[in-house]
């Protein structure tokens, strides 16, 4: 057991636990975080993701150790990261995709929407506006028990109408 | 450990059982809150669980003019939570706003058996609707004392009685029961709103339990945490298959934790697992 600092949601932790802890372990036990879940250990499902430097990362896999200084964003914190990001002046409640995805009433279960939200978050966050092909290979990594993946598409294209209004 | 615990406290719980009323006041701390925060005050508990004989097993009026209605199956998902809270504000006259269900708990909800085929609404609707109904004519008889007018003549909107010629006569269902039970058997007699009446059911109505999953505020089972609990992992020999079938145990060698201090090896029979108050530890063990 060592004393590890890391960031998460633009806050610092100090945390001891061991430096091969899978970062999903941690977030969800020492920090309290209820967006990443354990779907499958294996980085094959997506349920578990997290943004580290604003890339999509499977925290079920990735070691606590290994995060060093880099920034850990949960779905908790992704309305603030998009407000950074987009430089707005006030933190949204909901990052458009969440919002998308209520209005949309997409989900089911709703278990993976994690995963499915932190990725759709991240592939807008490099192209705004994009084609369905391109959306459905971003989420290709990301599995729905349910079957949603119709309405999930749908709301990433919403979200991606949304984008240029939240700009202005 | 940060965790999801929240405490909640019960105002009262009035047990029905035995004849008289009796009232305890009790506040459940440290139990695990998942879905909508419960602030019922009352409900029927039978020999030991809710009686569904009761109406207040199946919803309580609040002095704010809301209903707290009391499901009998989980919402996983498939929406029913939504549209059995449809089929009570329909019913009872209320809107969607005013109608909320409580967090599903053995102590206080009805048993309605297992949330499976398709029986959430096929055989929970009617329950509810049947409770909504009844409900609905015991707080006409009451606002009927209270407006001094016979129960025909009274109409509701959104809670509120009025009589009809006479729309200046008003009384809430929250002014006459709030916060009280009915303290009245569930017959299942009361006459049912007829369809051609619908104003809620058959509409389209956003599904209440997806604004807390997609900002992860939802409780789902892997993250719930009680105070002192353990982690575990179950240890399968070779060949085993589950609820331990197939291979048996010979002997467990004790040692192969001793590199994990806080972990204990928990045997019952033929099924190992390893707990331990870290996860990581419980799964490395
Ligand atoms: S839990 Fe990490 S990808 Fe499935
Ligand atoms: S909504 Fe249930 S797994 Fe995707």
């Amino acid at each position: 057991m060592a004393q590890l600092s890391i960031r998460v949601n633009e806050r610092m932790w100090k945390i001891i636990a061991t430096p091969d802890t899978p970062l999903l372990y941690v977030l969800s036990n020492e920090l309290g975080l209820q967006g990443p879940r354990f779907g499958c250990g294996l980085a094959q499902c997506g349920s578990c993701s997290v943004l580290v430097e604003g890339i999509e990362t499977r925290s079920c896999v990735t070691l606590v150790g290994s995060i060093g200084s880099k920034s850990v964003t949960t779905l908790e914190g992704l309305s603030s990261w998009f407000a950074r990001q987009k430089g707005l002046s006030k933190v949204p409640a909901l990052h458009p995709v969440q919002q998308a995805m209520i209005d949309e009433q997409a989900l089911q279960c709703g278990y993976c929407y994690n995963g499915m939200i932190i990725k759709a978050a991240e592939l807008l966050s490099k192209v705004s506006q994009p084609s369905e092909a391109q959306i459905r290979s971003a989420m290709n990594g990301h599995l729905c028990r349910c079957g949603t993946y119709p309405r999930i598409t749908k709301a990433i294209q919403r979200a991606s109408r949304m984008m240029p209004e939240v700009n202005k | 450990m940060t965790s999801s615990l929240t405490g909640a406290a019960f105002a009262r719980r009035d047990f029905l059982k035995g004849g008289g009323a009796l009232i305890i006041g009790f506040s459940l701390c440290g139990a695990v809150f998942g879905q909508e925060g419960v602030d019922f005050v009352a409900f029927a508990a039978g020999p030991d669980q809710p009686d569904l004989k009761q109406l207040d097993t199946w919803l309580a009026i609040h002095a704010n003019n809301t209903a707290t209605i009391f499901l009998g199956y989980v919402e996983l998902g498939q929406g029913s939570s939504t549209a059995l809270l449809q089929i009570a504000a329909e019913e009872l006259d209320l809107n969607m706003n005013q109608v909320k269900s409580a967090r599903l708990d053995t102590n206080w909800s009805p048993n309605q058996g297992a949330t499976a085929a398709s029986a959430a609404i096929a055989r929970g609707g009617p329950r509810i609707r049947a409770a909504a109904a009844e409900a609905r004519r015991a707080l006409l008889t009451l606002a009927s004392k209270r407006l001094n007018a016979p129960v025909d003549r009274l109409a509701v909107f959104n809670g509120m009685v009025s009589v009809v010629d006479n729309p200046t006569r008003t009384v809430a269902y929250g002014a006459l029961l709030g916060d009280k039970p009915f303290h009245v058997p569930f017959t299942g007699t009361a006459p049912l709103k007829p369809v051609s009446a619908y104003k809620v059911v058959g509409t389209r109505v956003p599904r209440n339990d997806i604004p807390d999953k997609v900002s992860g505020k939802h409780v789902y089972i892997q993250h719930v945490r009680m105070a002192g609990m353990l982690h575990g992992r179950v240890v399968r020999p070779r060949g085993q298959s589950a609820y331990a079938a197939g291979a048996k145990v010979l002997n467990v060698d004790e040692s192969s934790v001793r590199n994990f201090p806080n972990a204990r090896i928990v045997r019952r029979r033929d099924f190992i697992g390893v707990v331990a108050p870290n996860e990581w530890d419980a799964i490395r063990a």
